[in-house]
This record gives C-alpha cells, sequence and structure tokens, in this order.
C-alpha cells in the first residue's frame, strides 16, 4: 500500500489532468501559440482550485468522477504534451489502436457491471487470472503491432494497481473509467464519420477536382490533435 | 511514438508486472459463517423502548443496531431536515442499563465531504460492523450528486465502542464512477473471518449483492444475490443456515408488492435468481435472522400497499412456508405516518433486537424479545415448536 499522502495526490490526478487538458483545448481554439496555451491550462487549473460555495471546482469534479484511471491520466498528459510542444503527437494509427482498445474493454465492463446483463465482469478485476491475462495478451499484441501507448497505459495501470496508488483494489479501476471510454467512442465515431465523408462516392465533384493532399508530409504539426 | 523496441520493453514490462496476478490468483471461496445459536433465557421476555423522538426533526429514518458486547447496544439512524440533505446527519444512542442514552451526532454531509475532500449532498442508510478485535466499523451512505441511486459508501472506524470516530474513508465498490451502491442490512462473517456486507445497485438496474471486505476494510469481492439482470430487488437481508445453505429476503425492486427471496446452496458463493414470495411488500426492507438450523424469524410489514405495522412470522422450513405469529407494532385507526425500515438483529446473548422508525411520531423504536417468547407464541398458536438449538 502506497502512502496516504500519495494515495491522496494520485486520486485527484486525474480530474487535476483533465482541467488541465480542457484549458490547452480552450487555448487551441484561440491560439496556435504553444505559450497562450500553456498559459490557458494554468488559468483554467487555478480557477479550478478556487472555491465556488463551499467547494472548487476541482473538489466538486473529483467528488463527481472520482478518481480516474491511468488511461485518463496517460491520455490527457500525451495530449497537453503535444499541444505544448513538449513530445511528438501520436500517429494516428496508434491514437485509433488504443481507442479500439477503450472502446472494447469498456464494452465488456459497463454495461453488465451496471446491471444490463446477467454477470458482472467487475468481480474479475478483484482476483482471478482471466482479466490479468487478457491485458497481457492485448500488451503483447500492441507491441508487437508497434503501439507504444496501449503497452505503456497498461504497465502502468499494473504497477499502480501492485503499488495501491488508489483507494480501491480492483484492477478494473486502474485500467479504465467511464470517462475514457465515451471519450474513446467518441474519438472512433469521429474516425469512422471522417472515413465516410472522405470516401471516394462522397467526394462531391469540387473537392474531386481539388484534391485532398495526404498528410503524410505535411507540415502541421500536430494533426491528430488539431 | 512508433517505436518498436520501446513498444516491446513496455509490453514486457506490463507482462511482468501482471504475471503475479496471472499465476498467484487462487483465492479460498467464499464461504459464509453460521453465527452459533447462543443458549436463551427460559423465561419468555419481550420488552420495549424508545431509542429516540424529535418531533421537530423532519427525518428521523433508517435506524440500525449492534451489540458491542459488553452488555450495551448501539443504534444509528439518520435524522435532520427533510428539505435540506446538507442538514441531516447521522446520530447514535447508547442501551446500557437497562435504558437508552441521548443521542449523539456522529458526522453530516458537510463533516463527511470535509474529511474525504470531495463535495457531499447528503448521507443515507448505515450500518454497523463489529470486528473481532473490537473495532466497530460504520459503514454508511452519501450521495454527492443526484439521488439515491448515484450514492456512495464511506467508512468510519471506532475503537471505543462509538464515542469517538476517525475521519470517513471512501469505499471504492462500482466501476461506474464508484456510483450507486448502498446497505441496509445486518452485517455477516465468512468463514475465513473477512466480513461482508448485504448490499445494493440501484442505478437503472436493481441488483442485491454481497459486498466482501479484507481486515483493513477496503472491499475485495462483490457477489450478486442472483445471476440476473434489470429491475429485480433491492435490500437483502441474509440468514446463514448452514455451511451450504442461506437465504435472502428482499424489498421488490419493480412493482411487485411482494417480498422476494433468493436461496444460496455453497455458502453464498451463487444465489438464485430473486423471485417474489407470497408475503406481501409495501415497497420497504424486512428484518430477517435464523431461529435454528431450519428456523427463521422475520419482521416484515403485513400489507402491499401501507407500512402500517410490523408483523412477526417464523418459518420451521428455511424459509419456504411462514406462519404469522404477532403484531409487533400497528398504527391506531387513524393514525398518520407508518412504521417502516424495521432492521433485526441477534445479540450476543441471543436476544433479537428490531429497531424501526415511525414517521408521523418521530421516532425511532426498538423492540427486544428471546425465542421463549417466539416459542411461547408458537405453543398458543398450536403450532410445532422451532429448535433453538440450546
Amino acid at each position: 500500500m502506497a502512502p496516504d499522502s500519495i494515495v491522496w495526490l494520485t486520486e485527484r490526478s486525474g480530474a487535476l489532468l483533465v482541467i488541465a487538458a480542457l484549458g490547452t483545448g480552450i487555448g487551441t481554439l484561440f491560439s496556435r501559440s504553444r505559450a497562450f496555451r500553456a498559459i490557458a491550462a494554468a488559468l483554467l487549473v487555478g480557477l479550478s482550485l478556487v472555491p465556488v460555495g463551499t467547494v472548487s471546482s476541482l473538489t466538486f469534479l473529483y467528488s463527481v468522477v472520482g478518481p480516474l484511471s491511468l488511461a485518463t491520466t496517460i491520455g490527457c498528459a500525451i495530449y497537453i504534451g503535444s499541444m505544448l510542444g513538449l513530445m511528438p503527437g501520436p500517429p494516428r494509427h496508434n491514437m485509433l489502436f488504443t481507442a479500439v482498445v477503450a472502446a472494447v474493454l469498456g464494452l465488456v465492463l459497463y454495461p453488465a457491471a451496471i446491471g444490463l446483463l446477467p454477470w458482472d465482469p467487475y468481480r474479475m478485476g478483484f482476483h482471478g487470472a482471466l482479466l490479468p491475462t487478457a491485458l497481457v495478451v492485448i500488451a503483447v499484441a500492441a507491441g508487437a503491432a508497434n503501439s507504444i501507448i496501449v503497452p505503456l497505459w497498461i504497465a502502468a495501470s499494473a504497477a499502480a494497481w501492485q503499488s495501491g496508488l488508489f483507494i480501491s483494489k480492483n484492477l478494473w479501476d486502474y485500467v479504465i473509467d467511464p470517462a475514457v471510454w465515451l471519450a474513446s467512442l467518441v474519438l472512433l465515431a469521429g474516425a469512422a464519420v471522417r472515413a465516410i465523408i472522405k470516401h471516394p462516392s462522397h467526394r462531391s465533384q469540387a473537392s474531386a477536382k481539388a484534391p485532398v493532399r495526404h498528410e503524410e508530409g505535411s507540415q502541421k504539426q500536430h494533426p491528430e490533435w488539431d | 511514438m512508433s517505436s518498436r523496441p520501446v513498444a516491446i520493453v513496455l509490453a514486457i514490462a506490463a507482462t511482468v508486472l501482471l504475471l503475479p496476478a496471472v499465476l498467484f490468483h487462487h483465492r479460498p471461496p467464499v464461504s459464509l459463517a453460521i453465527d452459533p445459536i447462543r443458549p436463551v433465557a427460559a423465561q419468555p421476555l419481550l420488552e420495549r423502548y424508545t431509542v429516540s423522538t424529535a418531533p421537530d426533526a423532519g427525518v428521523l429514518h433508517k435506524p440500525a443496531l449492534v451489540d458491542l458486547g459488553n452488555g450495551e447496544l448501539l443504534s444509528v439512524w439518520h435524522q435532520g431536515s427533510r428539505g435540506d440533505g446538507r442538514a441531516v446527519g447521522l446520530y447514535t444512542a447508547r442501551f446500557t442499563s437497562g435504558r437508552w442514552e441521548p443521542e449523539m451526532r456522529v458526522t453530516d454531509a458537510a463533516a463527511t465531504g470535509e474529511e474525504l475532500g470531495r463535495y457531499v449532498k447528503k448521507l443515507g442508510n448505515a450500518v454497523f460492523l463489529m470486528r473481532p478485535q473490537g473495532e466497530l466499523w460504520l459503514v454508511y451512505v452519501s450521495v454527492s450528486i443526484g439521488g439515491w441511486s448515484s450514492s456512495h459508501l464511506n467508512l468510519k472506524r471506532s475503537k471505543d465502542g462509538g464515542r469517538t470516530w476517525s475521519k470517513a474513508e471512501r469505499l471504492v465498490t462500482s466501476p461506474f464512477f464508484n456510483l450507486s451502491t448502498l446497505v441496509k442490512a445486518p452485517p455477516l462473517v465468512l468463514m475465513d473471518g473477512s466480513p461482508a456486507i448485504p448490499a445494493y445497485h440501484e442505478m437503472i438496474a436493481h441488483i442485491p449483492e454481497l459486498l466482501i471486505f479484507n481486515g483493513a476494510g477496503q472491499v475485495t469481492d462483490k457477489i450478486r444475490i442472483g445471476a440476473a439482470a434489470g429491475r429485480l430487488a433491492i435490500q437483502p437481508t441474509v440468514a446463514v443456515l448452514s455451511k451450504s445453505e442461506a437465504v435472502a429476503l428482499l424489498r421488490p425492486g419493480g412493482t411487485t408488492p411482494r417480498v422476494f427471496e433468493s436461496r444460496s446452496s455453497d455458502g453464498g458463493r451463487s444465489w438464485s435468481v430473486p423471485r417474489a414470495t407470497d408475503l406481501p411488500n409495501p415497497g420497504g426492507p424486512v428484518g430477517l435472522v435464523p431461529l435454528d438450523s431450519r428456523g427463521l424469524v422475520l419482521v416484515f410489514n403485513n400489507d402491499p400497499k401501507k407500512e402500517k405495522d410490523l408483523t412477526l412470522a417464523v418459518s420451521a422450513d428455511a424459509g419456504s412456508t411462514w406462519t404469522k405469529l404477532a403484531i409487533l407494532d400497528q398504527l391506531k385507526p387513524g393514525e398518520k405516518g407508518a412504521l417502516t425500515y424495521p432492521f433485526l438483529t441477534r445479540g450476543n446473548d441471543g436476544i433479537y433486537h428490531l429497531v424501526y422508525a415511525q414517521f408521523g411520531a418521530h421516532a425511532i423504536r426498538h423492540i427486544r424479545f428471546n425465542a421463549a417468547w417466539v416459542r411461547s407464541l408458537l405453543d398458543e398458536a398450536g403450532l410445532p415448536k422451532a429448535r433453538d438449538g440450546s
């Protein structure tokens, strides 16, 4: 078990990173300047710490969503890092692969766990070999497929679970949360819509006259996030 | 972000970190322990008390009780203003030397929120759990947003029999933002000493559950009472009859005004899908305690629409059939209010304790009786005696 102060901090890190990512995203809407984005993120984090009534908005968000999983933590960290130019943005296939894994894991867990199916997959996170084995298989398959994010996510989740960085004893709570599941579904839906629009049969005559340039070789620094 | 060596190193790291869980996952199967039948006094006992009254309180509700093992009882309930959830607190009172002492406020939404570092809107049901080393746990419901279906569970500990309490700790019971787990009924113990609390989930579906804890107070397993989905039943109360057999009676989760029942024949590892019994239920919990290896004592509202009485029934065949023996309390004709939320438990001395809320009178009531009194009722009714094991 990690010390209480560490657990206190790690439990809140997800909500804090979501607010920072939101600030970075808002900054991106208004400027391409990294400094501006960083200021926007810092401003929103600062505002979230100001009490409104009896609690701050960070505390309120944490009260509602609780500790968020390593998937959210890593996802937000990569987003903020790449938008602020601290690291390269992840390749599109890497992101989509990660979103598919998160979407499938969430689909296995949530509908059944809230009672829509007559079995409870949440129990697998308390004990048994099935969930750890499935995660090992996913991590190895992702590594073989040259994906960094998925094995990083699973390794970090496993390390946090083994160290008891959250209050929960359940492996699922370290791997995934509803926020990242819903985000992955939105990301995949967006990718599907984009793929349909880009399909030759859907291109208008006008766009056919002005062919779409491939992203490969594009000078945009972060094609996926922008 | 697409370097193969890095990806492979990370995959190996994930494998190494998860390998112990894959290889050493075996745990002894869950097995509920039988609460031993204690010798009881030969003389029938039936006594009535008022735990607390608060005419000015809008809410005085959801009582529970524990035998502290030193001749004292401790009751907890939910009291405050009906319109302001933040003003509702958990109160306790102590039964000692044959009387209930004045109540003490344990916590409220604001205090629990401050201790947890979270926003808490209101508090709900609470139950006690006595640990073998003398530590007393108070497990209670809180809500941050929405209604009872978005509840969380919290834990407080006391090392002095409920006189002082530790800071609140959050329990993690559900993967969906840890929402929607509530408690109502007395706890149980597993054969290995681990505590278990009957609980329920009521967001979208209504699912009865059994929460298993470790000695440190963390939730380490969760068993569904009935492998089913949808709006089944809530507020399970469980009686363990033998090493393998246990029965749960439940409040309906849907519109069927009947007490529901689920059974386990493997020590609590698996449960039958809850089904309606012939017993009526107006939409509230029931109290259930073993009488002997096949016998059960039940306290319930014997009406499909209104909580106007509390009836005592016994079963000599593990709950297959019930005999109504006595009305323990009932509203007077024309009296407004309700007799609600019965909580039935058996003390270390074998005496049964019933606490319940009386709406209208703004009171928490306590009735204690023993098996000799139950047997005397069986004699009067000309029914076969339940075996008390003594």
